[in-house]
Formats: C-alpha cells, sequence, structure tokens
C-alpha cells in the first residue's frame, strides 16, 4: 500500500466554545495565527518525506476556517519546494472555478517544479463554492467533463483547439511540458453514482473519505463493477484511495478523548456565512446515491450530521466527561468513518481491516484534525510511521501486470515521431497574382533561353515598417518551403523535363544573392502537385529582386510563361515587422 | 419570454413577504431573477426555501405563495371553491403588480392553477400541472381522502412506502425520515384543509370538459405511484389539453418535487428554456 500524509491545514484559532449561532467569517482570521499554522503544516509535510511516507495530498475549501489553504496548486507548490523525494499531489483542483487552461498550467509546472513527483487531481466541489461563485448547478457535471477533457488534452497535445459548451480554446500550446509521460492518471473524489461511473470510464484514482467502511465498500465496488463489466479494464489496487482522518497517542484513552474534542473543532470550522437554504438541486440526480443502501440499521442512516449533533450534545464544555460517554462518542465518530483515534495498534489494526474489507491501495493520512497542536500532530504522525505504517505496507499492493494494465493513458503527441512535410506554416504566397510579381522576361545566355517570372518586394511601407519575405529551406521540423511550378509553350505543350528551374534572390544592387532553389523542371513532374520543396533557406529584404527562371537550350520546347496554363506558387512567409503583440 | 439562467447564489436567496388583496393577507416566498413564475403548493403548503424553489429560482423569479388560511385551518370567507382561490390569486397577481407569469401548480395548487388559466388566460404564459387534483369523471373519479388515516394518507401519497428516503444532500446521499417530516405534518394539515374546501374530494365535475379551452403552452409531469391522483388523471388531462404533453416521474407519489426534487426541477427548467432533452428517471409518455 502507498502511503500519504494529508491535511486540510484548519485554521486553529476559533474560540472553540463558540455555539453554531456565530456567523464565522474571516474576521475571525488572525492572520500571525494563520502564518504560524502554514509554518507548523509545511514542517509536517517535511517530516513526511523524513520518516518515509510515499507523499503528501493538499486539497482546497473555499470560505471557511477548515481549510484555511484554498488554492490547492500553492500548497503543493510550497511542499515540493521542500522537499526533494517524496510524490507531492493535490486532491484537489475545483476545476469549474477556474478556467481549465490555467489548471493545466499550473499543473504543468508542478510537474517541472517538483521534477516529475506531482500527482494530479480535480474535485467537483461542495454548494457552497457554487453559490458564491453564482454558478448553475445544473451544469456542475457538464462544466466537470469538459474542463477535465480540456485540461488533460492541454497537457498532451502539442496545440489545442477546443470547441466546448463552457470553454472556447484557440490554438493554446501549453508551457511547459510535463516531465511525466505519460502524464499520471488523474486522482477525483468518487461518492456519487456518476463520479464513479466517470473514473472507472476514464481511468482516473477513485478517491473517498469521511464515510464508514461499508460506504467505501460499496464505491469501490461498484467503481471496480463498472471498470470491468462496461468500460473493459481491471482497476489494480493503485486506482482506489481512501482518506482518513486520526489521533494517535500511546496511551489509548488520551487519543479517545483528545480525538473527539479535535473533532468538534473541525465541525465548528466548517461554520461559513453560505448555508443554502436547502440541498443544491442539480449538483447531482436523484439517483446518485442510489447505489449505496438506506438501511436503517446502517451506520451510515446515522448521517454525516446526526452523528455530529449526538457528539456536539454530549460535549458541554466541561473538562471532566464520563469515559464510557467519551469512548462512545469516539465509537460513533470512527464507524461512521470520521474520525480514527487511538493507540497505534487499535488504529493499524481498524486501518487493516478498512483496507482489507474495501481494497484501497493508497492511503491518505490526516494527523492535525481541528485545532491539534503541532506537537501532537507530530507526535501522532511519528507513531502512525514506527509502528502503524509497517503493518499496513504489505496491504493491497498490484502485482507488476496489474500495475502495467492500470498504467495511464495519457501519452503525450509529441512523442511519437513525425513524418517531415512540407513547412506548414505559411502565411503568404508568391505569385503572378502577388503584389510583388512585375513581370515575365526574357534573355539569352551562352545559348539558353531563359524565361523568368520577375518579383520585387515593395519599398518600405507607409508606416515605415519593413517587410521582410521569408523562404524556409530544410530544417530540423520540415523540408522546406513548397514550390510549385508548371510550365506550357506556345502550343499548351508542356515544356521537357531537362528544362533548368532556378530560384533566387539579391539585393537591387546584386548584393546578398542566394539561390533557393536549382534543379530540373523534371523535379516538379516527379510530384502530382509540381511540387519541390526550397533547397536553402533565403530572406528578401524590402526592395530585393526574386527571380523565378527556367533556361531552355535553344531549339528546345520554349516555355510561354504568359500563357494562361504556366503559373507558379511560392508559399513562403511574409513577415512585416510592425510592433504588435 | 424570458430565458434566464441564473447562478445558485442568486437562486438561494429569497425574501418573506406579504400582500393585501382586499381583507386578505397572502403571506409569500419570492426568489431569483428573471420573469415571474407562480409556484401553487397542494395539500402541504410551503415551510421555507426547499431545493426545488432553489432549482425554480435558476430560471425564473419564483413567487411562492402560502394559500390564505391554509396555515390556520381557517380559510378566507370569499374562498368557497377551488375557483375562489384561483380569482384571488389571480387578485394577488394585481397586488403585486405581476402581468404574466408561467404557473407552475402541483396537487392542490394544480387544481388552482387550472382554473386560473381559464378564467384569464392571457395571464398565463406556460403551464406546470404536477399530480394536478381536478378531474372528477365517471370512469375516473376523484379520490376522496378525507378520513383516511395518517398512514393510509402517508402510503397513498409516497412511493417510499418505508418512510424513508435516501435524498440527494450537499455532502453525499442522506436519509431523510418522510414520514415523521414536517412536510407530512403539513398534508396531513392540509388534509383537514381540503375537507372544509371541497369535502375531502380531489375533483370536481365539469372541469374536465373546459380543458379544452385551456390555451398556455402546458407540460405535465406525474409522480407514477401517486394513489391520491394516479397517472391515468394526468393522461386523460394530456388527451383533454391541447398541445400539452406528459412526462412521468418514476418511483414517485403525489410529490415528486420532494421524492425526485432533480428530476422534477430538471424537466421543469428544460420546459421553461425550450430544451427537451432525456432525464433520467423519467419517461415521455406523450
Amino acid at each position: 500500500m502507498k502511503i500519504f500524509g494529508f491535511e486540510e491545514t484548519t485554521y486553529p484559532g476559533l474560540d472553540a466554545s463558540m455555539g453554531p449561532e456565530v456567523k464565522i467569517t474571516n474576521r475571525f482570521c488572525d492572520p500571525k495565527i494563520s502564518v504560524q499554522a502554514f509554518n507548523e503544516h509545511l514542517e509536517l509535510f517535511v517530516n513526511a518525506e523524513k520518516l518515509g511516507f510515499d507523499g503528501a495530498f493538499v486539497n482546497e475549501h473555499h470560505f471557511s476556517a477548515l481549510n484555511n489553504a484554498p488554492d490547492t496548486n500553492i500548497m503543493a507548490s510550497a511542499i515540493i519546494a521542500r522537499t526533494n523525494r517524496m510524490k507531492v499531489g493535490v486532491i484537489g483542483n475545483v476545476i469549474s472555478l477556474r478556467h481549465p487552461i490555467a489548471v493545466a498550467e499550473a499543473f504543468a509546472m508542478l510537474d517541472n517544479l517538483s521534477n516529475g513527483r506531482f500527482i494530479p487531481g480535480v474535485v467537483r466541489g461542495v454548494p457552497a463554492e457554487w453559490v458564491s461563485y453564482n454558478l448553475d448547478p445544473f451544469t456542475a457535471r457538464k462544466r466537470f467533463t469538459e474542463s477535465y477533457r480540456i485540461i488533460q488534452r492541454a497537457l498532451t497535445e502539442e496545440v489545442l483547439d477546443y470547441d466546448g459548451d463552457f470553454w472556447n480554446v484557440v490554438q493554446a500550446s501549453i508551457w511547459p511540458k510535463p516531465v511525466q509521460d505519460p502524464f499520471p492518471s488523474f486522482w477525483m473524489p468518487a461518492g456519487s453514482i456518476e463520479s464513479i461511473r466517470f473514473a472507472a470510464e476514464n481511468r482516473l484514482v477513485a478517491c473517498q473519505t469521511l464515510q464508514p467502511t461499508s460506504v467505501l465498500k460499496e464505491c469501490f465496488d461498484e467503481y471496480r463493477r463498472l471498470a470491468n463489466e462496461e468500460f473493459g479494464w481491471n482497476p489494480g489496487f493503485s486506482k482506489v484511495t481512501a482518506a482518513r482522518f486520526m489521533h494517535i497517542h500511546e496511551d489509548h484513552e488520551t487519543a479517545l478523548r483528545e480525538g473527539v474534542d479535535l473533532f468538534n473543532y473541525l465541525l465548528l470550522s466548517l461554520g461559513r456565512p453560505v448555508v443554502n437554504t436547502a440541498p443544491l438541486p442539480g449538483f447531482n440526480t436523484d439517483t446518485s446515491y442510489s447505489h449505496r443502501r438506506a438501511n436503517a440499521d446502517d451506520v451510515f442512516s446515522g448521517g454525516y450530521a446526526s452523528i455530529a449533533e449526538e457528539v456536539q450534545k454530549g460535549d458541554q464544555g466541561e473538562n471532566f466527561r464520563r469515559k464510557d460517554e467519551i469512548a462512545a462518542e469516539a465509537a460513533k465518530l470512527r464507524e461512521g468513518g470520521l474520525m480514527l483515534a487511538g493507540s497505534p495498534e487499535f488504529v493499524a489494526d481498524w486501518l487493516r481491516q478498512d483496507a482489507e474489507t474495501t481494497g484501497y491501495g493508497n492511503l491518505l493520512v490526516s494527523f492535525r484534525v481541528g485545532n491539534a497542536s503541532h506537537a501532537q500532530s507530530m507526535n501522532s504522525q511519528a507513531l502512525f510511521a514506527a509502528q502503524v505504517m509497517p503493518k499496513l505496507r504489505g496491504l493491497n499492493v498490484d502485482t507488476a501486470a496489474e500495475a502495467e494494465a492500470t498504467r495511464s493513458k495519457h501519452v503525450a503527441s509529441g512523442s511519437a515521431k513525425r513524418e517531415k512535410a512540407y513547412f506548414d506554416n505559411s502565411n503568404y504566397v508568391l505569385s503572378t497574382n502577388a503584389i510583388e510579381f512585375t513581370g515575365v522576361s526574357y534573355s539569352e545566355t551562352n545559348g539558353k533561353v531563359s524565361a523568368s517570372w520577375d518579383m520585387q518586394v515593395a519599398p518600405m511601407s507607409d508606416d515605415g515598417s519593413p517587410t521582410q519575405i521569408i523562404i524556409p529551406g530544410p530544417d530540423r521540423d520540415h523540408i522546406g518551403c513548397a514550390i510549385q511550378v508548371f510550365a506550357v509553350d506556345k502550343d499548351g505543350q508542356e515544356i521537357d523535363g531537362d528544362a533548368e528551374v532556378v530560384f533566387e534572390t539579391a539585393a537591387p544592387d546584386g548584393r546578398d544573392r542566394h539561390t533557393i532553389f536549382q534543379g530540373k523542371y523534371e523535379d516538379f513532374r516527379r510530384s502530382p502537385d509540381h511540387l519541390v520543396a526550397a533547397q536553402k533557406r533565403a530572406v528578401a529584404h524590402n526592395g530585393y529582386l526574386m527571380r523565378l527562371s527556367i533556361l531552355v537550350p535553344q531549339g528546345g520546347k520554349q516555355p510561354d510563361l504568359d500563357a494562361e496554363e504556366s503559373g507558379f506558387e511560392v508559399r513562403g512567409f511574409k513577415h512585416l515587422m510592425t510592433v504588435t503583440a | 419570454m424570458s430565458s434566464y439562467v441564473g447562478g445558485a447564489g442568486v437562486a438561494c436567496k429569497f425574501i418573506t413577504s406579504s400582500a393585501r388583496v382586499g381583507d386578505v393577507k397572502v403571506e409569500y416566498f419570492r426568489g431569483g431573477r428573471g420573469s415571474p413564475l407562480l409556484y401553487l403548493h397542494g395539500l402541504g403548503r410551503w415551510a421555507g426555501w426547499d431545493s426545488d424553489h432553489i432549482g425554480l429560482a435558476l430560471r425564473r423569479t419564483v413567487v411562492a405563495p402560502i394559500l390564505p388560511g391554509w396555515k390556520s385551518g381557517r380559510l378566507p370567507a370569499r374562498v368557497t371553491s377551488v375557483e375562489e382561490y384561483a380569482r384571488l390569486l389571480l387578485d394577488f397577481m394585481d397586488s403585486e403588480k405581476i402581468e404574466t407569469v408561467d404557473l407552475v401548480g402541483t396537487s392542490l395548487g394544480g387544481w388552482i392553477a387550472i382554473h386560473m388559466a381559464l378564467i384569464s388566460p392571457e395571464r398565463v404564459s406556460r403551464l406546470v400541472l404536477s399530480n394536478a387534483m381536478g378531474l372528477d369523471l365517471p370512469d375516473l373519479p376523484a379520490s376522496i381522502i378525507s378520513g383516511l388515516s395518517e398512514d393510509d394518507l402517508y402510503a397513498a401519497a409516497f412511493a417510499a412506502k418505508s418512510g424513508m428516503m435516501v435524498a440527494t444532500g450537499d455532502f453525499g446521499g442522506m436519509p431523510l425520515n418522510l414520514r415523521e417530516s414536517e412536510m407530512f405534518r403539513h398534508i396531513v394539515h392540509g388534509q383537514r384543509n381540503l375537507e372544509v374546501l371541497s369535502g375531502g374530494r380531489c375533483g370536481e365535475a365539469g372541469l374536465a370538459e373546459r380543458l379544452g379551452s385551456l390555451s398556455p403552452k402546458t407540460l405535465l409531469l406525474w409522480g407514477d405511484q401517486d394513489e391520491i391522483v394516479p397517472l391515468a388523471h394526468g393522461e386523460r388531462m394530456q388527451t383533454l389539453i391541447p398541445g400539452s404533453r406528459l412526462v412521468a416521474i418514476e418511483a414517485a407519489g403525489h410529490c415528486p418535487y420532494k421524492e425526485k426534487p432533480n428530476t422534477f426541477v430538471r424537466l421543469v427548467s428544460d420546459f421553461l428554456l425550450d430544451q427537451e432533452e432525456t432525464v433520467a428517471g423519467s419517461r415521455k409518455m406523450a
């Protein structure tokens, strides 16, 4: 099993005795405490690397003290900067709140900054975010799908054009390119049937948290079933993730007592100004959770909210409570999959059962729950690393074959070797229709008749901006720009293949002469479109002359360049050197 | 006709207000943006701004009145029939300076909506009737619900016979005890009110014959497990109301906006936006 650290970065400074009637806004945030909390969290993450965790994950929530790090990419970046070996992932970006190109760019940067240690993750978000951002919840699923596709393609395609319902992307080529090729599978929470299906179809890593073992099992079983039965692949252990909040102490009862208080604080920190009066419609469907049993005896039926109610009822703000009351509260939290508190041995046993029942190969572990102190969290983490982690490592490990079968398919398109073709970025065609064309001329040299199409690049333009006509020659990416020539004689007969064809350019006074092409007319006839590639790159500046000549010995078929069938095209590049973006 | 598509933030904000219509006070909830939509409740009065209100408020300014007298059980003197409720609500529209509405009525609210559209067709742009009472025909009689025990009333009204349903909450599936809910208490209260209003009968003779003159574009939505106003009533209405469509909502009873809120809102929303997509959990009947 792979084991990762994971923290909500909960702001620890709220007055724990506040009641639910208090509207919690950022006026309760003391920036000094916030700064200290960030430093402590970062220390906890760095320590995870020292202790041998496989990596660290961060997430984001908005508008509440629960998660003081509302930009998961920034938090990941801070961890990346302080670590060297372990993976760093996000679970994840609320992608519907951002532009997918921005997310793709952030992911590419995080990959590079970590030299390939980054694991991408995406989430749909929670209704409070949809309310505050004033988005239409009925579009939630479609937005998520479209955003995911754009992000994933932007990271693996050279140039992206995407015509979507929510975003249109035109000719976006993301820099940098990721180190990881193939780019790793994205992670996503998969609790609703639609999310589970999406994850199974697109081979994302399915994650679940804050639910009992039985619910995790239902979700993961459904994910595996759909993958196998509908989408033709078998997810290995590495495709399934659980996140567990815990508090470990050498003394079991201390752990239980502290754990209950910590979780109470977490519940308090959930408070935020936005409280929608009823569940937001459209975010899910009426059958999103039909794959779960609605058994009144099931722990699930206690519900997240009702367990919280029970626990808060028990908290009278007194320091002394009966041991069995605490044990009962802790048991409720534990069985509800909300909070696991105990001695290392107890925690190890529970997690082993959890993992074996549900089959997850990735475990995210949170040690700083609620307002746990730095000392408490570091101690919890240390105990876990020493006494729990070794017991879990050997569980749920993919065989090499399974790992290979479920590997990411996000192969960068640029990896494949491309056949070189003609220069394909032409923005200008030289021909008898171009303004540079000045006319046809004939002359005699050494017994050869030369028929030429003559061109001249215009002098400086009115606004003083110079022009360059660039004829690309062969280079790393292409074989040169395409030149097309077709010539007939006075009787309309195509000229002979042994005619010489020369294309050159020079300054008006003869300096800077370049021969762009020299060959036989036969070369053109070899291609069905009468195309050849320029042999050498040349640049014709303002006033430069260009001449495309056909030389035929006296007596051979003389080219009639004024004939309608005769013509030429040079698919070059006109560079107008004005100051534009 | 506005095709406003709004956001969750705006749709979650609402006010509670009241209007004076003669000597009758009409309390109502209002929220959302866009052209007005009048949302009429049935046996159980609106208790607040629920998922269905939020959903409709994404598309329209939703005005959701509580039928005057429904809370106290003392109906206003002028309300001697369902048609009188319709006239009162048209007067309410006048007092709120609302000229035309999209009219959505569920259960008794649907029965009232039919009357409103018959009295003042020019003031109703579109009509949505969900498990609407109203029909009483020899071959399709209206139910009489007075005298039903609470258990029998629950069983007739809801597809979730165990009393529990898995609702789609904000953080995942959550169990809802419909049987013990405040909403059902209101329905029981409404059962008593209906007895006063119509002797507990869920329809009136002579209404079916008049449905042919309904002019607004009409959508009929029906929880297909309803035993109070069975699907057959919706099917009959569809044949009688010109140009109307009927969509059955599966595994829902008399209150599909409660048992299947996402499906219900999605179907109404598509209708308001002139869209027609397949919505899982529903089937087009005609």
